[in-house]
């Protein structure tokens, strides 16, 4: 009982306390949801100050008599002389499991109408990524189910691999089709009761998009299943700029709580030259020095400290990853532009598409030559190294020969049988989008490809051909892809049984 | 941008020049004045609202707000201003003023200090609990 009346005392000198310090300060000027404050000597970089009304700001300039701060909240009700108080607290954003299957703003408010958060942690959007002697370098793959990327462009657990292109060349097809077969994996994996089976989250960050892009990205994963694994945070292009400044470090906060609690998460921000743009925006509003492009100094940071944070950790630290698919936009192909440039040089590595090869009908349109994974292939199982282990420079040679071959008609029969594979290969590497493939179907077709198989198949007909093989491996072949899946990599017993089962797929293809 | 930070700098410069050991003095001021209205240096006008508000900080540093529900006695104002004089280390005078909202209590402002114990500072904070 003593023990009650102690707590109720406390709670009551809490209460009684003398007095609060406080540090205040005046609204000097208001203009462009940026509020210039006189005074707030004690407030932070990147504290969260509280303006009249419970509206929310954050300071991003300190200055020595006065606080550049961005608003976050409605401005209307602000004023020239209100007060702001400091709160001693950095933005923080709800995060944990309850998440998962909502969608959310760079506050972390839910805004798809079903409710509020189970959520009961919060991770500080700002953070230090894990250090040198926490990481781990990159054993574990993940998979994206695009048979071009599987095989030439693997991507790891904790990697930084960027999808640059053009408008309209399909690199949010391409996160969201990673999104739907981590899905897709870990439905299987966790059915399968496997306890090593490491389920992995995923994280759509949409900056500066259009509301109907955002609705139709959550229709095609909750078509697919695979809502119920992904957290969607949110900053279209009608919010203001500095919600789509914050959304990534607030996705990345999300993707943090995966990630040193041991678990592993994918994290897609789509897309980071719409963020260059939110933050140059709130920089030039602040006065800060312009540079190249007009973009401020610091640029470069804004990037790198997000992306670094993207990390595999050895088993002292819970053993978890983040992995990072950033996007970047290029105007015309031009990827040596101040931000394709910066983030090419702080990913591992980058997916390069081509707008000249979405329109001949080559889907995903991969630049073979100019994507690369740096670290990836340490990652990659060894089924997929045994079958795809030539391909890229196989394709990387034709495009190149493909490009000398239009001039001429005179060509000597190595060549010519050159061109003939390299155009089945490219064919072969055709996939529809949303519709993501597993690695064994992959190992499958590609050993198909090594083993000659398609080459008495008309070229017209070799996507046909794949699909047929796809349906007939899936359909009737099941244990063979469950044995490729668990042992990993093909060997003399597998390679037996994949001949019988091709030899018997080709006596039923007719081309 | 770069003219407004040379507008800044000129105005610090001409604050400098008002302060005499360690607070603005009234003469110094004078003579400032003097001299911009004798020179008249480039965006003269932004520079003189410039220096008003650096000279308004400045002496606000020197000020404690004192406002209470209640009037307070010398004494009092004279006890808070030897207490904010030795916290911060410089001269501080102590300037009441009646708030009602108040309830009760005091609430004490040093530049963008507020120290407050008042019933209305503790029930809004009750209220956020």
């Amino acid at each position: 009982m003593s023990t009650v009346i102690e707590q109720i005392e406390q709670s009551i000198a809490k209460l009684q306390s003398g007095a609060v310090k406080k540090n205040i300060g005046t609204i000097r000027s208001l203009a462009d949801g940026v509020a210039k404050v006189d005074g707030l000597s004690d407030a932070m970089y990147n504290e969260m100050l509280e303006f009249p009304g419970g509206v929310i700001g954050i300071a991003l300039n300190l200055e020595e008599e006065e606080v550049g701060s961005v608003i976050l909240g409605d401005i209307s009700q602000l004023k020239e002389g209100d007060e702001v108080k400091t709160t001693g607290k950095l933005l923080s954003v709800p995060v944990g499991k309850g998440l998962l299957g909502r969608v959310v703003d760079a506050l972390g408010n839910p805004v798809d109408g079903k409710g509020p958060l189970e959520s009961s942690e919060t991770y500080p959007i700002e953070k230090l990524a894990p250090g040198i002697i926490a990481r781990k370098s990159v054993s574990q793959p993940l998979l994206t189910g695009i048979m071009a990327i599987d095989s030439m462009i693997p991507i790891g657990r904790g990697q930084r691999e960027l999808i640059i292109g053009d408008r309209g060349t399909g690199k949010t097809t391409i996160a969201i089709d990673t999104i739907i077969n981590q899905a897709q994996i870990n439905k299987v994996g966790l059915a399968s009761g496997d306890a090593d089976f490491r389920p992995v989250y995923s994280i759509y960050v949409a900056i500066g998009q259009k509301n109907s892009n955002v609705a139709r990205t959550i229709a095609v994963l909750e078509n697919a299943g695979a809502l119920e694994y992904t957290i969607i945070v949110t900053a279209p292009a009608a919010d203001n700029p500095a919600n789509q400044y914050l959304a990534p470090y607030a996705g990345a906060a999300m993707g943090e709580f995966f990630l040193q609690n041991g678990m592993d998460a994918l994290i897609v921000y789509d897309d980071l030259s719409k963020h260059a743009v939110a933050y140059r925006q709130i920089s030039l509003i602040l006065k800060r020095p312009a540079g190249r492009e007009a973009y401020p100094g610091d640029v470069f940071y804004l990037h790198s400290r997000l992306l670094e944070r993207a990390a595999r950790v050895d088993e002292k630290n819970g053993n978890g990853s983040l992995t990072a698919l950033p996007i970047i936009e290029t105007q015309e192909g031009d990827v040596s532009a101040y931000i394709p440039t910066n983030v090419i040089s702080i990913t591992d590595g980058q997916i390069f598409l081509e707008t000249d090869l979405f329109n001949q009908g080559i889907r995903p349109a991969v630049s073979v030559g100019l994507s690369v994974s740096r670290v990836g292939s340490a990652a990659q199982i060894k089924a997929t190294k045994q079958v795809a282990g030539k391909l890229k420079g196989e394709l990387a040679q034709f495009r190149e020969l493909a490009a000398f071959a239009q001039f001429g008609s005179d060509l000597d029969a190595g060549t010519k049988a050159q061109l003939d594979r390299g155009s089945r290969i490219v064919e072969i590497f055709k996939q529809p989008a949303f519709s993501p493939q597993p690695i064994e179907v992959l190992a499958g077709i590609l050993w198909g490809v090594q083993q000659n198989y398609f080459d008495s198949i008309d070229v017209s007909k070799i996507m046909d051909a794949a699909t047929s093989l796809r349906e007939f491996l899936t359909t009737r072949k099941d244990s063979l892809l469950t044995e490729i899946r668990t042992k990993a990599k093909i060997d003399d017993a597998l390679e037996a049984d994949l001949k019988k089962a091709l030899d018997e797929w080709k006596t039923t293809f007719s081309a | 941008m770069a003219l407004d930070k040379q507008i800044q700098q000129l105005a610090k410069v001409f604050l400098e020049a008002s302060m005499e050991e360690g607070s603005i003095s009234a003469s110094r001021v004078t003579e400032v004045l003097r001299y911009i209205e004798e020179n008249s240096p480039r965006h003269q006008i932004a520079v003189l609202k410039a220096y008003q508000r650096f000279v308004r900080i400045e002496l606000e540093k020197h000020i404690a707000h004192v406002e209470s529900a209640t009037d307070l006695s010398d004494s009092v104002l004279e006890n808070i201003s030897a207490a904010m004089s030795t916290r911060y280390n410089r001269t501080i005078k102590a300037i009441a003023s009646k708030n009602e909202n108040l309830i009760a209590g005091i609430r004490v402002r040093v530049g963008c200090d507020v120290f407050e114990d008042s019933i209305a500072n503790q029930l809004s904070a009750l209220q956020s609990l």
